[in-house]
């Protein structure tokens, strides 16, 4: 192989477009003028990929951009157009609509639209719902308050709706109950959505999200309800909201709930089944009904930002039996000065501690007295404790975190393999 | 499985390898499990129950050289192992695509022969990274692509040269033009004197084209810096460039009014004359133009651009003229050079 040989020509025409698929469209353009086999090449790029930004955020140059490379591109379906406008533009919501218009007419696969967040949110046109050929469908900052009763998503499987005004809170059940096959789900709520409960009810749905933008919200009552039996993996955060219900989910892997709400039973409750599990509460007794137990749960995170996280940490280690990992870390900023109560030790030793737990790891270590009691607790307890963690918190001193070391590594340690790391 | 299990290896358990033979003929080994991680492997020995020996070694498609191979299975061997955590991953893949262009893009032949996935996804993300931003002179250097493309090809609408300052310039230019075109026509009064077929304005524009290339060139040899000139090479290619309808228009109000026109069907030659009146008529018009012009694009690039202008006014001239095809009858004018002019620059010094 010669280095005068052209070094993609063993590559199909095939291949090539792939690789032109990831590149926005502006230097895909840029291809045609390479070679004659690259000529019309890109006129049959599966994805066309648009930024405002790579046009100098200059409207006027983008939009004619993207009308005319949409007008020359020449294959019979797009597989996926993603559009970027990341500041206020007064026209962008007609040729938005042209652009959608001509992605659905192409029998689109994926959509991606974006506009940038704060704006009022354009409107998108009505033939978007009654496309049958879109698998993804991503939008962000726009208005769904057209949507009217005959939306059929029958083939969406990923679906993220992002800073999305609605009409009411019926609207967003009515787009996803049409989506027969919604495996994904992910909704960030914004200030202004007209929106006060979300409800998800989804039979096939696998992955969920819901959150809310980092916008401040009015009022503490709205909240989340959620019905997806075959969910896998489930993730919520709300700094702001009051509720969250979700109905039984036997098959869930994977949770990260980091809430504010006084009382998360009907969410944790729910939970009994999952494996590894992020937690952030403020609440340890109304964190999950008495008598729950974590049956599968392996790898546990908890956060110490709460005013009393150890009676949490408590709980959970007492109800999972089988825990092997558990990191503790502060998340957050301390939402309240911690009380002065103590910690009280659990009552028997928990199975998790004697038979299970491999890995803890302990990150931001402040060395306070609660902290203290905790890490010595598991330390002495935990005989098949193969690995422990601590890392200091990066303002600790010198002093302080030699005191640190001191303490921890002259706490007695039931486990004679374990190996402190203090890093 | 307990330690103590594991520490007892049966000889039963020890590996089984797979023979593949590339297509230079050499053959190599690999452990099973590395080699079924890929699925066109893996389908060979289930199906076919090939490659459990060297003399049934499994024939690998021509585009997989033997270092390539070895590679692809350093890649499987990382890879097949479930245990490994998504960070893990990707950070050996980051570590592992890196590599120069030439490999790569053997290593992306042989991954995609293979079909081999997630290498052919690793690759061809590394290679469009390689692609972007870059200009074309650039990535044909880095790919050593032919460069066989005409200039006119090169110059096609569209594409880049959306942005290029010149196209706006030449874009400006002509309306401008468009514009005192039409002020002057609404002027003069006109008296249709025959009636001029489409295709006769058609040849005419092609061929004013065809003149102005000469026209360039003789300009060149003067002075070239002169604005008045580029100004004027410049207008005439706004013209080509832009609506055909409305230059015929204009250039029809244009030929009427030059009472030394006559048709006559000569060779190529004698369009020049024309050419000169067309030319004559926009120089007044260039003292507007740099005006206007003058203010928004700074004077160093603007003689750049003026040059730049000149040359492209030059090659697409040239496409034009190529165009033209044998039946047309080529429409010629005489004309008195002199005449014409000071018979035109009467009016237009109205406008100033």
């Amino acid at each position: 192989m010669g280095s005068c040989r052209d070094r993609l020509s063993q590559l199909p025409d095939d291949f090539l477009l792939q690789i032109l698929s990831w590149l926005p469209t502006k230097d895909v353009l840029v291809t045609s003028l390479l070679s004659k086999r690259w000529r019309f090449l890109w006129t049959l790029v599966p994805r066309l990929n648009y930024d405002l930004r790579l046009h100098d955020n200059t409207y006027p140059r983008f939009s004619q951009f993207v009308d005319r490379s949409l007008l020359l591109h020449k294959a019979k379906a797009l597989e996926g157009l993603n559009i970027r406008i990341g500041s206020r533009c007064n026209t962008a919501e007609n040729d938005v609509g042209v652009w959608v218009r001509t992605a659905v007419d192409r029998f689109v696969r994926e959509l991606n639209i974006s506009y940038c967040s704060g704006e009022e949110p354009i409107r998108l046109p009505r033939c978007l719902f009654t496309c049958t050929t879109l698998a993804v469908l991503k939008l962000e900052n726009l208005s769904l308050v057209d949507v009217s009763c005959y939306a059929c998503f029958q083939s969406v499987k990923t679906l993220h709706l992002l800073d999305v005004k609605y009409v009411d809170d019926q609207s967003l059940p009515r787009i996803i109950s049409t989506c027969s096959s919604l495996e994904d789900l992910v909704v960030q709520r914004c200030p202004g959505d007209n929106v006060k409960v979300v409800t998800v009810t989804a039979p096939c749905l696998k992955t969920l999200s819901l959150n809310k933008s980092s916008q401040a919200f009015e009022g503490d009552d709205d909240g989340f309800l959620v019905d997806a039996p075959k969910l896998k993996r489930l993730d919520i955060e709300d700094y702001w909201g009051g509720f969250c219900y979700i109905e039984n989910m036997p098959e869930v892997v994977e949770a990260n709930v980091d809430v504010i709400y006084k009382n998360t039973e009907k969410l944790l409750g729910s939970l009994t089944s999952v494996k590894r599990l992020k937690l952030c509460l403020i609440t340890s007794d109304a964190a999950y009904p008495a008598g729950t137990v974590f049956s599968h749960l392996v790898h546990l995170e908890l956060c110490t930002c709460a005013p009393r996280w150890w009676d949490l940490l408590t709980r959970l280690i007492e109800d999972s039996p089988k825990l092997r990992v558990l990191k503790l870390r502060q998340k957050h900023i301390r939402r309240a000065p911690s009380p002065r109560a103590s910690w009280k030790q659990p009552v028997s030793l928990p199975k998790c501690l004697l038979f299970h737990l491999e890995t803890f790891k302990w990150e931001l270590y402040e060395g306070s007295q609660k902290q203290k009691e905790v890490a010595t607790f598991i330390l002495k307890h935990a005989i098949r404790l193969k690995t422990a963690i601590i890392s200091p918190k990066p303002s600790s001193t010198l002093l302080e975190k030699h005191e640190m070391l001191k303490e921890l590594s002259s706490s007695p340690r039931g486990s004679s393999t374990c190996e402190l790391l203090f890093d | 499985m307990s330690e103590g299990e594991m520490a007892i290896i049966k000889p039963e358990m020890m590996k089984s390898y797979i023979w593949l033979e590339t297509a230079d003929g050499s053959i190599q080994q690999v452990e099973q499990e590395v080699a079924m991680y890929c699925p066109m492997i893996c389908q060979e020995v289930l199906q076919k129950g090939v490659g459990s020996s060297k003399n049934y070694a499994i024939s690998l498609p021509q585009r997989v050289n033997p270092a390539m191979l070895s590679l692809i299975f350093d890649y499987c061997r990382f890879h097949h192992v479930p245990g490994r955590s998504n960070k893990e991953r990707k950070i050996y893949d980051e570590k592992f695509i890196r590599m120069d262009t030439k490999r790569l893009c053997e290593l992306t032949s042989a991954a995609d022969s293979l079909q081999l996935k997630p290498l052919v996804d690793l690759t061809s993300r590394a290679l469009a990274r390689i692609i972007e931003g870059k200009t074309p002179e650039e990535i044909r250097e880095i790919f050593h692509l032919p460069d066989d493309l005409t200039e006119e090809e090169k110059l096609e609408p569209l594409k880049n040269t959306m942005d290029d300052p010149r196209i706006r310039l030449l874009n400006r230019l002509y309306a401008k033009k468009r514009k005192e075109l039409k002020e002057r026509e609404k002027l003069k009064s006109v008296e249709v004197e025959e009636h001029v077929d489409e295709r006769s304005v058609d040849d005419l524009l092609s061929f004013i084209n065809g003149r102005d290339h000469k026209v360039v060139k003789t300009s060149k040899s003067k002075k070239k810096n002169k604005k008045r000139k580029e100004q004027k090479n410049g207008t005439s290619m706004g013209i080509c460039e832009t609506s055909e309808k409305d230059l015929k228009h204009n250039l029809h109000s244009k030929s009427r009014n030059a009472e030394n026109v006559d048709k006559t069907a000569s060779s190529l030659g004698d369009v020049s004359n024309l050419l000169s009146m067309e030319d004559d008529i926009f120089t007044p018009k260039t003292e507007f133009e740099d005006g206007y012009i003058d203010d928004e694009i700074d004077p160093a690039l603007k003689e750049m651009l003026d040059r730049e202008v000149e040359d492209f006014a030059r090659r697409l001239n040239s496409s034009w003229v190529l165009s033209i095809g044998q039946e047309r009858q080529p429409v010629h004018f005489s004309i008195n050079g002199n005449g014409a002019t000071r018979r035109l620059t009467g009016p237009a010094a109205g406008h100033k």
